[in-house]
């Protein structure tokens, strides 16, 4: 039982990581139909950063550095909309994979092979016997707020009514007259915002190398998938899901198995959808 | 030899698209299918080509249930169909839009293809005539190198045509196939539907414009709200009361 | 329509030889060329399934690592020397590439992406995971040189190119074939294809477990000239430069993704700094490319010839229009 407890615990703090970029990925890909493939190297960026600041600034240098990589993908996503190139999602899909390899070169470069952590809060709670660390506790919180607050600028700001427009239609939404444009860009801004927070969270939980911003994308991107992809709850949810069966994969499976939780999840999901061609149509996946 | 298809019903969600569908279609003989927008027309054609599978009902081609058969199997069978918006590659030429109408009858050895055998660039010269042939018999004037893309909604209608009639079908669905195009592309359209008819193709044509079809067609079958409301000569099916107040009650309002 | 089909491949014959004869005075090219072949030579059969029928692939590495480790394992385990184990290097991954491909093959293109990506990623994770029958982290190592040519280099940069050269060849003569007008048609409008009587899934499982047999045909080539392989050697950040590959020499074009392959390799030789820095810069020059001729660099050179320039046109296609919209 106590077991459990504490498997629960770690679960859910990996969990938050994920949440928090799959959440950044659903925002982005609702309105702006950009599947933003450098989410989880954004956020190894902010960690790094964040590590690079240590306490007590660190979380806020973290956070600021997310919302910069954030500005960066809208400035590259406008410049291919100013080409009129936004027909075909590939290339800006691309261009996104090769941010992450920028980003990925320019830690290994700056950092080198080993990784990086940030301590915030030291020590465990017990909590009926189970031990506890209390940054995973931190973890999950920031992951939760993060939640609480997106849902809530979507439900009751004007700007997240206009997100919530340009992502059922941008054509429409532009007709009723919503800049669409700086919507996605303020879409993409609060994406650097939640990566930013991933990346602080991640840093002090697990640490950061240059080989983290795969995994966490992957992470991301099957929080996103798994419960439909459609709006920050689903996002959280799978998230927190994901992290959780990496952990229980951690635990049970031999060792390096578990790295494959998200590719499986994320496989799964894909290939067993019913009516693939119709539900997912577009640059959506 | 014909298609029938017996009590077709067809739902989206809380649609009833169609509702006891009952219909044939001869070969040789034109029919005329009309019916306000949202009647059901697209999606019967999608149901007799296998495009939509019905909640119920079924297909049968010269006397073989086709029910359970895909879209692209059932172009085999000798069904061709056209769409109500015309689907090309817009990229490619005229003359590869009607040659990929060929498809279900030409030969596609694997090998062959990647390794340009003789008889795969014969087959291919052969094609290329073919639809030079095709083409001009069709009376249609457009340059066949043009870009499909840059076509008038006239033109590409009549090389869809083409195009279904490439695979020698024994029959011809065309789904509104004289909309939005000029009088003087509708009078090759009806040619050519007449002589495919002639030639022994059973067509069948959704239609808006009701002259059109009433001048074409030896049989017409309105649809309304997914239900056959009248059926038989044009000139009954057009005076035909439950018929008249369904379509011009409609395009009154609209 | 038929009369180019042996251009490109002519135009790559041509440069083989002067690759041959240069190569006699820097003998460092040699090595540099047989990289380039084998991008190119897994780059070839990508831009056919990307470039014309929209397959966007995220495992092709892995294939080619099926194909390398399963000659490698059959060596090692039952020490079948690579004569006997080129055949099963070539249909285990094209078998494994048709039984997974349906689900993933109807799906639209970022899906496609995203589930070749996480399916690459499954591979790697089993070979590196498997320690007792893999070599785990480690790899296999040890493996004999390549048949015939052992370990000449001149003798494997003429196979690998001669391959690449057939490739070509290959994808200029398929494109103008029917099955080559089958397979445009699909990317353009899968339900246009069907409406042909194209039998799409089927189409497209059959292509993608030919170009995974190729990739496995390379992971052959590459495990026997380094006379290694492990998990790291044929992964999927090589995946992602294939398609980077692609489509910054052109997707459109047959050469294209040799050009894509020459570009990397000999940027990779070029740029000043370490290894690792490279990615930055690599990054930053794909972003541009994207940005600035999406169509690749050879869009560049041949934008006379008649592939020209896609122009929009209000014609729906499949990434416009969904299929209820458009019926
Ligand atoms: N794929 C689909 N999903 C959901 N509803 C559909 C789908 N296809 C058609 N419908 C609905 O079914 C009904 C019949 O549509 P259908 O396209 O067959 O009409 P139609 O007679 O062809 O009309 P029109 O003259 O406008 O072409 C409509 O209410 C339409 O909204
Ligand atoms: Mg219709």
């Amino acid at each position: 039982m106590l077991q459990v407890v504490e498997f629960a615990a770690n679960g859910l703090a990996l969990g938050a990581i994920y949440a928090l970029v799959s959440m950044a990925i659903t925002v982005i890909w609702a309105t702006s139909d950009v599947l933003d493939i450098s989410s989880g190297a954004q956020a190894t960026f902010a960690g790094v950063v964040a590590a690079a600041a240590g306490m007590p600034w660190g979380p806020v240098a973290g956070v600021v550095a997310g919302i910069l990589t954030g500005a960066t993908i809208a400035g590259v996503f406008q410049m291919f909309h100013l080409r009129g190139a936004l027909k075909d999602p590939v290339p800006i899909i691309l261009s996104t994979f090769a941010v992450l390899i920028m980003i990925e070169s320019a830690i290994l470069t700056v950092v080198g092979p080993e990784g990086v952590k940030l301590t915030v809060v030291a020590g465990v709670v017990e909590v009926g016997g189970a031990i506890i660390l209390i940054s995973s506790l931190v973890a999950v919180a920031c992951a939760t707020a993060s939640l609480v607050v997106v849902a809530l600028l979507l439900r009751f700001t004007p700007i997240g009514l206009n997100m919530r427009a340009s992502a059922i239609s941008e054509k429409s939404a532009r007709l009723v007259g919503i800049a669409v444009r700086q919507t996605q860009t303020f879409a993409f801004v609060l994406g650097g915002v939640l990566v930013g927070i991933a990346g602080v969270v991640a840093a002090m939980l697990v640490g950061l190398s240059y080989s983290s911003p795969f995994s966490l994308t992957l992470a991301g991107l099957g929080g996103a998938l798994l419960f439909g992809r459609k709006t920050p709850q689903a996002a959280f949810l799978g998230g927190m899901l994901i992290g959780l069966a990496e952990t229980l994969g951690q635990a049970y499976l031999p060792s390096g198995w578990s790295a494959g939780t998200s590719s499986l999840v994320i496989l799964l999901v894909l290939a067993t959808s019913r009516n693939a061609a119709i539900a997912f149509s577009g640059a959506r996946p | 030899m014909k298609i029938a298809a017996r009590d077709l019903a067809v739902r989206f969600g809380g649609i009833t698209a169609l509702d006891g569908v009952d219909f044939e279609l001869n070969r040789g003989e034109i029919v005329g299918l009309i019916g306000p927008n949202g009647a059901g027309k697209t999606t019967l054609f999608n149901c007799i080509t296998g495009v939509v599978a019905p909640n119920a009902g079924s297909v049968v081609v010269d006397g073989a249930d086709i029910s359970n058969h895909r879209f692209d199997l059932r172009v085999h069978l000798g069904i061709s169909r056209t769409f109500q918006t015309p689907r090309v590659n817009a990229h490619g030429t005229v003359l590869e839009a009607v040659m990929l109408g060929f498809n279900p009858i030409v030969k596609k050895p694997l090998f062959g293809s990647f390794f340009g055998s003789r008889s795969v660039r014969k087959a291919e010269a052969d094609m290329e005539s073919r639809a030079h042939n095709l083409i001009s018999e069709l009376g249609i004037t457009t340059d066949p190198t043009k870009r499909a893309g840059d076509l008038s909604l006239g033109a590409l209608r009549l090389v869809e045509v083409a195009r279904a009639l490439a695979a020698g079908p024994h029959y011809l669905l065309l789904d509104e196939p004289a909309a939005g195009i000029d009088e003087n592309d509708q009078g090759v359209l009806a040619n050519v539907i007449r002589k495919a008819a002639k030639d022994g193709i059973g067509v069948l044509i959704v239609e808006h414009n009701v002259p059109f079809v009433a001048d074409l067609c030896g049989r017409l079958i309105a649809l309304v709200q997914g239900r056959i409301a009248a059926s038989g000569e044009p000139s009954g099916v057009l005076s035909d009361p439950h018929f008249v107040r369904a379509y011009l009650g409609d395009s009154n309002a609209g | 329509m038929s009369k180019s089909v042996g251009r490109n491949a002519g135009v790559l014959t041509i440069v083989m030889l002067g690759i041959l004869i240069v190569g006699q005075g820097h003998s460092s090219l040699y090595a540099t060329a047989i990289t380039v072949g084998l991008y190119a030579l897994l780059g070839v059969p990508l831009g056919l399934i990307y470039g014309c029928g929209g397959v966007l692939s995220l495992a092709q590495a892995a294939f080619a690592a099926i194909g390398g480790y399963a000659s490698a394992l059959l060596f090692s385990h039952y020490h079948l020397p690579p004569e006997a184990t080129l055949l099963p290097a070539i249909i285990v991954p094209a078998l494994f590439a048709y039984v997974v491909s349906r689900p993933i093959l109807r799906l639209p293109e970022m899906s496609m992406a995203l589930a070749t990506l996480a399916l690459g990623l499954l591979v790697e994770v089993v070979f590196s995971s498997s320690g007792g029958l893999t070599g785990g982290y480690e790899g296999v190592t040890g493996l004999p040189p390549i048949p015939i040519v052992g370990n000449s280099r001149v003798g494997v940069l003429l196979l690998v190119w001669s391959a690449v050269i057939i490739c070509v060849y290959c994808y200029d003569a398929f494109r103008t074939s029917a099955r080559g007008r089958a397979l445009i048609a699909i990317h353009v409008d899968r339900l246009l294809a069907e409406s042909v009587g194209i039998p799409v899934a089927r189409e497209l499982s059959l292509l993608f477990a030919i170009t995974a047999g190729i990739s496995g045909f390379v992971g052959w080539l590459y495990a026997h000239y380094l006379g290694y392989i492990g998990p790291g050697s044929l992964n999927v950040h090589l995946s992602a430069n294939l398609l980077f590959m692609v489509v910054v020499g052109g997707r459109k074009y047959s050469l294209g993704p040799v050009l894509g392959a020459a570009f990397f390799v000999f940027a990779g030789d070029w740029l000043p700094g370490s290894a690792q820095a490279h990615g930055m810069v690599f990054g930053a020059l794909i972003v541009l490319v994207l940005l600035l001729v999406p169509e690749g660099l050879l869009s560049l050179v041949q934008s006379r010839f008649r592939w020209k320039r896609v122009a929009s046109r209000p014609i729906p296609q499949s990434s416009q229009l969904s299929p209820e919209q458009s019926l």
